[in-house]
């Protein structure tokens, strides 16, 4: 699979080359009180609204967010209009399954949540985010993620 | 051709054109199971409308062409010849449609070889010798019948359907554009670049057709939602036992796509009303001596910027006395409370929540929704409803709409550090907290509660409500009015008033529930736009609660309106000037034209007249012969306006909202769904002329206008002068005193700290004692608080302060009414 690198928080991640749009330049927003804390706010790109995403403090709710100006990687979930503010835009790679691997079990339930494959790299790991839950309120995730005891029965 | 069949025949030709790009995806691909999910569906959709619309031959070659996709559904596995022949299928359904774009219905052919193929198929039996000709598609005898469909010249249609997505994303696209032009010309404004300047208002032209282009792509015609009618009414004539005839007019007027879904079910709940409560049976109306056949009948039309749909019936009427006693009984008002209404009044409870069970006497009407539904449907998208009747005569429903859900003027407000919009229909009045008289916020039950000379509501912080830290201390409470229950919204500042292009906001700002879209603003920040409905629900006030009767009651189209001229001039929004102030509409002639030293005049039937330009600046060169110049002034002064075209003279109720730019600005506003700016043609001519425009018999219409609240006083005095009066304001009742020329009128805020009316009006009256001065109560609403007022304090009449039309309706009337008095005396 094809994936972009972006880099939050000082860590790398990836995500579908398929779901990412343009990367854009931010340096305005509107605060949308209420939204959330990983919810940075809206701002307009060529007549466009895009939500913005901090993927900073999606990944880290308790730790600090990202400053403005600011990167954004639009990200076009069922054409509704969002971007992940990130701190850095990478490179394209060509991830091949055999660099695949299981995603930790012991990795933090909100990360773990976030997460949909992981893969190796001569550079480290990579982990590839799954944008649609991105999008997702973090405070409905973390109540998922808060009783990760109960098997759902979701096929292994 | 039949309506129907053209329709049919461009989706399918659609259908068709997917069905074979779909097929071959699945075809590379036979794990792409959404491919084939996708053909089946639109194999299927064919299939249906072909028996619909009785076209034999394409419904059996369709059925089996579904038999077998159906079987690959279902995980047969897919050989090339099976997808060939589905192609081969698919080319002979494209061929019987040209026969039928030809001639109106389905060319003579045989498709039984190619049916029995795909039945076989479909059936699971391997053909030991197929039949190549079929799986080829090549000149088998069969094939050869229909025409060929290489040759077939491809389908026509002057339509081309597109997503409301692309749509949604050109009409931000168009928005961006208007913002982008407007900071053009503001950089621009100044540069004294005549090519530069030409571009611009080339640019300006083409973005103001491009966004009325835009817009009017959204337009559906009404007739989609009428074309159900007869139908409905003749199944639900049955069912009663009643005959009706239903007349339907103005189906071509257009309305947003979101709209004709929101006006559908109270249309509909509306005509069933009319028939099983409104319209007598054929034996009554015989006795009551009417047609046995009643007659429904239904208008749309332009009005105001809003779309009005009439429905009226013939019948009975609704008897004022016989709602009174249904309110009684149903308990919505105290029987005292009810002997003050007036019918009208008295009338407007059948909107009432609980109202419409005790009218439930079939199964009929009472299905689903009542009439509340449809006012709270209504009201929801800003529109209003409204009812009237005349006992055994009929009685009359108008819904009134706004044009398109996508432009809503909204009040700017702060709080937090934060700026809102708040639309304004929902607004009912503004205070400020603190100067206001009689408006205090107090806690009772550790809630916060508002007191207005209106009455006690209950109150919600913004700040608080969206969790924000307080920006300053200084507060206003705003009053909103949300399905009949009033609140009061507290925030910290109140800026202007702004036409705002509302844009959708993603779910998860939706969810929310206190947002409703958002909107750009002319330096390119987006602004969120409050839901009202929404953050009265947070204080626990739902819909349908707290039903109070209309105050005002519903305004005749027709009032507050004049003509005005439309041109364009220069870069910018269209111009409009009223009727009144053009003495004359001239040709540029530059034979006529005389140059000074101060600027180009014009000799004109009015003598020699400056002529100015965009901006009201004098010209002195640069004129294009034949452009229209638009004579503007009184007797004394008169100046030239160059205009680069006159669109239009209109009759249209001129709401201005004030300008938030100021200049040389009235202000601007909206005629139909067009923008306008209306220049302040009094400055302009008193910077050409040097001197204030003075008009015949001693000058423009006079009023005073007293309010303490500086946004109504700046609101007001805008409306008054954009319709033609000379106002002077005044923060205090104290403040204005007699001498000078005497006004004809005074408009007083009944709000007014220690105002003593009647002493008041009294001394309003020595002032001028030799000219009949009206003096008129302003409150929020033109009944209620102001109107006792007015009539307690010995004034001639009350106004509303948020009805535009209405005020300048009714200090017309009030001045008209002081000429006359005047001449008589």
């Amino acid at each position: 699979m094809r994936v972009v690198a972006v880099r939050a928080g000082g860590e790398t991640f990836a995500l579908p080359v398929q779901a990412v749009g343009p990367v854009v330049r931010v340096e305005r927003v509107t605060r949308t009180p209420l939204a959330g804390e990983d919810f940075l706010g809206l701002t307009n790109t060529r007549g466009r609204v895009l939500a913005l995403i901090d993927l900073r403090k999606r990944l880290d709710p308790a730790g600090p967010g990202v400053s403005l100006p600011t990167l954004a990687v639009c990200i076009d979930a069922e054409t509704e209009s969002y971007a992940l503010a990130v701190e850095e835009v990478g490179d394209v790679h060509d991830l091949s399954p055999d660099q695949q691997i299981d995603v930790p079990a012991h990795a933090g339930p909100l990360r773990a949540g976030l997460t949909s494959r992981m893969f190796r790299l001569p550079s480290g790991l990579l982990p590839v985010l799954d944008v649609a839950r991105l999008i997702e309120p973090a405070q409905r995730r973390a109540s998922d993620a808060a009783s990760p005891a109960i098997p759902n029965g979701d096929p292994p | 051709m039949d309506e129907l069949l053209k329709e049919f025949l461009v989706e399918t030709g659609e259908h068709v054109d997917a069905v074979a790009s779909e097929l071959v995806r699945f075809e590379r691909d036979p794990a792409d199971m959404r491919a084939i999910a996708n053909v089946y569906r639109l194999v299927h959709s064919i299939k249906g409308t072909c028996g619909f619309l009785d076209l034999p031959r394409l419904e059996a070659l369709t059925h089996a062409v579904e038999a077998l996709i159906s079987r690959l559904r279902e995980g047969m596995p897919a050989s090339r010849r099976d997808v060939s022949l589905i192609l081969n299928a698919v080319d002979r359904v494209k061929a019987i449609l040209a026969g039928i774009e030809a001639t109106a219905a389905e060319p003579p052919g045989d498709d039984s070889a190619l049916i029995a193929e795909l039945v076989r198929r479909a059936s699971g039996v391997e053909l030991r010798k197929p039949d190549s000709d079929l799986w080829d598609g090549g000149a088998s005898a069969e094939a050869s019948q229909a025409p060929s469909v290489a040759g077939l010249p491809e389908r026509r249609s002057d339509t081309v359907r597109v997503s409301v997505g692309t749509l949604e994303s050109m009409i931000s696209l168009v928005s961006e554009l208007v913002l982008t032009r407007n900071q053009l010309v503001d950089g621009a404004r100044g540069l004294e670049n005549e090519a530069l300047s030409a571009s611009l208002q080339r640019l300006s032209a083409v973005t103001q057709d491009l966004q009325h282009g835009v817009m009017k792509a959204r337009m559906q015609p009404i007739s989609r939602l009428f074309a159900s009618v007869p139908r409905m009414v003749r199944d639900l004539c049955d069912e009663l036992g009643k005959r009706a005839e239903v007349t339907m007019s103005g189906g071509d007027t257009e309305l947003d796509r979101q709209l004709i879904a929101v006006v559908r079910d109270p249309i509909t709940h509306i005509i069933r009303n009319a028939l099983d409560h409104g319209l007598e049976r054929p034996a009554q109306r015989r006795v009551a001596g009417k047609d046995e056949m009643g007659r429904i009948d239904i208008r749309a039309f332009h009005d105001a910027g809003h779309i009005a749909i009439e429905i009226s019936d013939d019948g009975r009427g609704v008897d004022p006395a016989a709602i009174r006693q249904r309110v009684a009984g149903a308990g919505l008002a105290r029987e005292a409370e009810i002997a003050c209404l007036s019918d009208e009044e008295v009338l407007s409870y059948i909107f009432a929540p609980g109202f419409s069970t005790v009218f439930k006497v079939t199964n009929l009407s009472g299905r689903g929704i009542g009439l509340d539904v449809v006012r709270e449907n209504i009201e929801a998208v800003g529109g209003t409803v409204s009812c009237s009747t005349k006992v055994g005569a009929g009685s009359r429903f108008v819904l009134r709409i706004p044009l398109t859900l996508a432009i809503a003027p909204c009040l700017v407000v702060a709080a937090g550090g934060e700026t809102f919009a708040l639309p304004q229909d929902s607004i009912v009045e503004v205070h400020e907290i603190g100067p206001d008289p009689g408006v205090e916020l107090t806690r009772a039950q550790d809630a916060t509660m508002l007191t207005t000379p209106r009455g006690v509501m209950p109150a919600l912080d913004l700040r608080r409500a969206l969790q924000l830290e307080p920006a300053s201390g200084a507060l206003h409470a705003i009053v909103l009015r949300v399905s009949g229950a009033e609140f009061a919204l507290l925030v910290e500042e109140v800026a202007e008033v702004m036409e705002t292009v509302v844009k959708p906001i993603p779910a998860r700002l939706q969810q929310l529930g206190v947002y409703s879209g958002n909107t750009l603003l002319g330096d390119g920040r987006v602004m969120l736009i409050l839901d009202a409905a929404g953050l009265a629900a947070k204080l626990g006030i739902r819909r349908s609660e707290g039903f109070r009767p209309l105050e005002a009651a519903p305004k005749a189209a027709g009032t507050g309106r004049q003509h005005v001229v439309l041109f364009r001039q220069g870069p910018g929004p269209m111009k409009v000037a009223p009727a009144s102030a053009i003495a004359a509409i001239e040709t540029l002639r530059p034979e006529r034209i005389e140059r000074f030293e101060t600027g180009a005049m014009l000799r004109s039937a009015q003598g020699l007249v400056p002529l100015v330009g965009p901006g009201g600046t004098p010209l002195r060169d640069g004129f294009a012969a034949g452009a229209p110049v638009l004579i503007v002034g009184s007797d004394r002064s008169h100046m030239g306006v160059v205009a680069d075209d006159v669109v239009d003279v209109i009759e249209d109720p001129l709401d201005l909202a004030p300008s938030g730019t100021g200049g040389d600005l009235v202000g601007a506003g909206l005629v139909g769904v067009e923008a306008v700016e209306a220049p302040d043609l009094g400055a302009w001519l008193s910077r050409v002329c040097g001197a204030r425009v003075e008009a015949p018999r001693g000058g423009p219409a006079r009023v005073h206008l007293i309010d303490d609240d500086p946004f109504f006083r700046d609101l007001l005095r805008t409306i008054l002068r954009a319709a033609g009066y000379d106002v002077t304001s005044h923060e205090s009742a104290d403040s204005l005193c007699g001498g000078g020329p005497p006004p004809v009128a005074v408009l007083v805020d009944c709000g007014l700290p220690e105002l003593d009316g009647r002493a008041f009006t009294a001394r309003l009256r020595s002032f001028w004692p030799d000219h009949h001065v009206a003096v008129i109560a302003l409150g929020a609403h033109a009944s209620g608080a102001a109107r006792r007022f007015a009539e307690a304090s010995g004034m001639e009449a009350a106004a509303g302060k948020f009805d535009r039309a209405g005020l300048l309706a009714t200090l017309a009337r009030a001045a008209g009414l002081a000429f006359s008095m005047g001449e008589a005396a």
